[in-house]
């Protein structure tokens, strides 16, 4: 096999046989010897170290090192090359950045904006299965309002089993805002796959909540995953439109539902109170605010596009003259779930 | 996260609790369209879970009388021709062997525990890493059986080095999960006290809560945060029982204050001196009225599942 060759076939099993750009990625990632062990798996380490002429340990160490890499990622078969490319643009990225070659962010980059952003859109666009949720900010909450357990952030951090935080992966790659990167919540098995592998460090509850409040207020958008099952509430995302790797590139198409669900909350604009700031109008990723002519010609008010506006309530927590709040619009069965009822 | 991770929570593919959806296997459109149609498959079967009741949680606050409540419950279940597995999870209240008339306890499965952490050889181990167990498959030493009962308990948590009850959560959790019960068995847990377990999932794989509550606040409270946690873990039946329910009077303001909380009753538990004797005694239940009232309860609770 000649140096390119294992890069090649790398980029085949993920569907992208001839994107230059990819194998841009995967060179800068690993050496072609690696690339060719990769190609490998998954696979027992004694057919390993025979196949590549290393002794056992050897060979323990090369998948510790390429797991903290990002480069092979656990199975019940044993570990191996993730061949969909979300799943390891995801896991190279959200190592822990010592192990990050300097350049492969940007190698990233370049692919997913000249190629991968698009297809991104037409893939998700056609599946048309949310698979993440937009929950309320905590401290947009209305008082008196209860929120079920898989939309209450401050639920999923206190029952999780275990926690991680570990860096965005999408904010690693981008670089379009100077949003916090270090706030990429992970729970029970995720956390224990973070935490095996360096890439996360370990939390407590209150740590985890800290995190929680400061990103929603740095104004970014809390995601969940879009199921009812509280164990499987394995994360909380929060995303901005300049980096997401699923918000962006749906936005563009104009798609935003078909990847994404809204919260059971939508916002609303007290017009007497507003006094006009457009503070809501930078904070809101789903444009989905505004300004239009109140009640006298002159002044303009925040108005809320009912369609767009997902429920987080970003513009609600840090509304001067708190003019904006929530109010839930959708009943419990808006959340995929396992559906139980409490009452028989 | 991007667009692409595990809608279970996996890392990847085939961990632990791997539907087989192929999402992160897949790499074109046909591919992730297939994948979400599994997913979608597998959500609707998840609400099915409920049905036939046979894996039964008790929680509650500690003192509530959830060790008394188990014994009961075991008793009523094997009198409508059950046969029960308790798993005695409650390490603050050790005598729950008493209440069946066992003179002795089994080796406590934490006793498994050490064995795993020293690295012994498979064989000791090896019955909880297959894929499903039964009943019978539990090694003799860690549990104790008379007729139509089937004692296990885990122990005390003795794990100085992480100083929490984790590791034994976990292999509790796997147990629990794995084991398949035959027609007309019952999984009965008596879960520690509070909602500590809670959470790390011991409770995931079970179909049905039922929170003890006496009269009091604290007790109250504490159902309302077991319910909504039930719910979350996505168990499909959760019921209040009340106990130790001194006059009609009480009976009627706990039932008031549980259905503001949206929390369904299975059946009321009056307070029996002769259940508060043979507790203090240590002994086997007799014949009681707290007997009677459990009867009625579980036999509501298997007819309505039947449904």
């Amino acid at each position: 096999m000649n140096t390119k060759e294992a890069y090649q076939r790398l980029a085949e099993k993920s569907g992208h046989p001839n994107s230059e750009r990819l194998l841009g990625v995967l060179a800068n990632a690993m050496s072609p010897e690696e690339a060719a062990f990769l190609l490998e798996l998954p696979a027992a380490n004694d057919h390993l170290a025979a196949r590549f002429s290393l002794d056992e340990k050897a060979v323990e160490k090369k998948m510790d090192e390429l797991m903290r890499r990002g480069l092979i990622v656990p199975s019940r078969k044993g570990a191996r090359f993730p061949i969909n490319l979300g799943f390891l643009h995801e896991a190279m990225l959200s190592s822990a950045p010592e192990l990050i070659p300097p350049e492969l962010p940007r190698l990233w980059k370049a692919f997913y904006e000249s190629e991968w952003r698009q297809e991104i859109a037409e893939l998700l666009g056609a599946l048309e299965m949310p698979t993440l949720r937009v929950v309320p900010a905590q401290k947009a909450v209305p008082a008196g309002v209860e929120l079920l357990p898989w939309e209450n952030t401050r639920y999923i951090i206190e029952a999780a089993r275990s926690r991680a935080v570990r860096n965005c992966a999408c904010r690693v790659m981008v670089k379009g805002c100077d949003s916090p990167l270090h706030n990429c919540l992970q729970f029970n098995r995720r956390a224990d796959y973070a935490l095996g592998r360096g890439s996360g460090r370990p939390m407590s509850v209150d740590q985890a909540l800290e995190i929680s409040l400061s990103s929603e207020d740095a104004g970014l958008v809390p995601m969940v995953g879009n199921i009812g099952i509280l164990d499987r509430m394995d994360y909380i995302c929060y995303c901005c439109n300049c980096c997401c790797t699923g918000l962006d590139p749906l936005r563009r198409v104009g798609k935003l539902t078909a990847g994404y669900a809204k919260s059971r909350f939508l916002a609303s604009v007290d017009q007497q109170a507003c006094t006009g700031c457009e503070i809501c109008l930078e904070r809101c990723h789903f444009d989905a605010i505004e300004m239009k002519n109140g009640p006298d010609p002159k002044d303009l008010k925040a108005a809320i596009d009912a369609e767009k506006c997902f429920g987080c309530g970003l513009c609600a927590i840090q509304c001067p003259p708190e003019a904006i709040t929530l109010k839930r619009v959708r009943p419990p069965d808006h959340i995929p779930s396992t559906n139980v009822t409490v009452i028989p | 996260m991007g667009m692409f991770h595990c809608p279970f929570g996996n890392p990847y593919y085939d961990c632990d609790g791997c539907v087989d959806c192929g999402m992160c296997l897949a790499t074109n459109q046909e591919e992730m369209m297939e994948a979400s149609k599994k997913i979608r498959e597998s959500l609707k079967s998840h609400q099915k879970k409920s049905g036939v009741v046979r894996k039964i949680a008790v929680c509650g606050k500690g003192g509530t009388g959830k060790s008394t409540i188990v014994t009961l419950l075991a008793y009523a279940l094997r009198g409508e021709s059950h046969s029960v597995l308790v798993i005695d999870m409650d390490e603050s209240n050790p005598g729950l062997f008493r209440l069946f008339g066992f003179q002795k306890e089994p080796v406590p499965l934490m006793k498994l525990l050490s064995r795993f952490s020293a690295g012994e050889p498979a064989p000791e181990t090896e019955w909880l890493q297959q894929g499903q167990i039964t009943t019978d498959e539990i090694p003799s030493e860690y549990v104790i059986r008379n007729d139509g009962f089937t004692f296990l308990m885990v122990g005390k948590i003795e794990d100085p080095f992480q100083g929490c009850a984790c590791s034994m959560a976990d292999v509790t959790r796997t147990l629990v999960e794995k084991l398949v019960t035959k027609d007309r068995e019952v999984v009965l847990i008596d879960m520690e006290a509070g909602v500590e377990s809670f959470g790390r999932g011991v409770e995931r794989s079970v179909d049905t809560v039922l929170v003890v509550v006496e009269p009091s606040f604290e007790s109250m409270a504490l159902a309302d945060k077991i319910s909504y946690m039930s719910e979350g873990m996505g168990i499909g039946r959760v019921r209040a029982i009340l106990n130790k329910v001194p006059s009609e009077e009480i009976k009627q303001k706990m039932t008031g204050q549980l259905a503001s909380k949206k929390i369904a009753i299975a059946g009321t538990i009056c307070f029996d001196a002769q259940v508060s004797e043979a507790s203090l005694e240590g002994r086997a239940l007799g014949d009681s009225r707290a007997k009677e009232d459990t009867k009625a309860m579980t036999k509501a609770l298997l007819d309505e599942a039947k449904r």
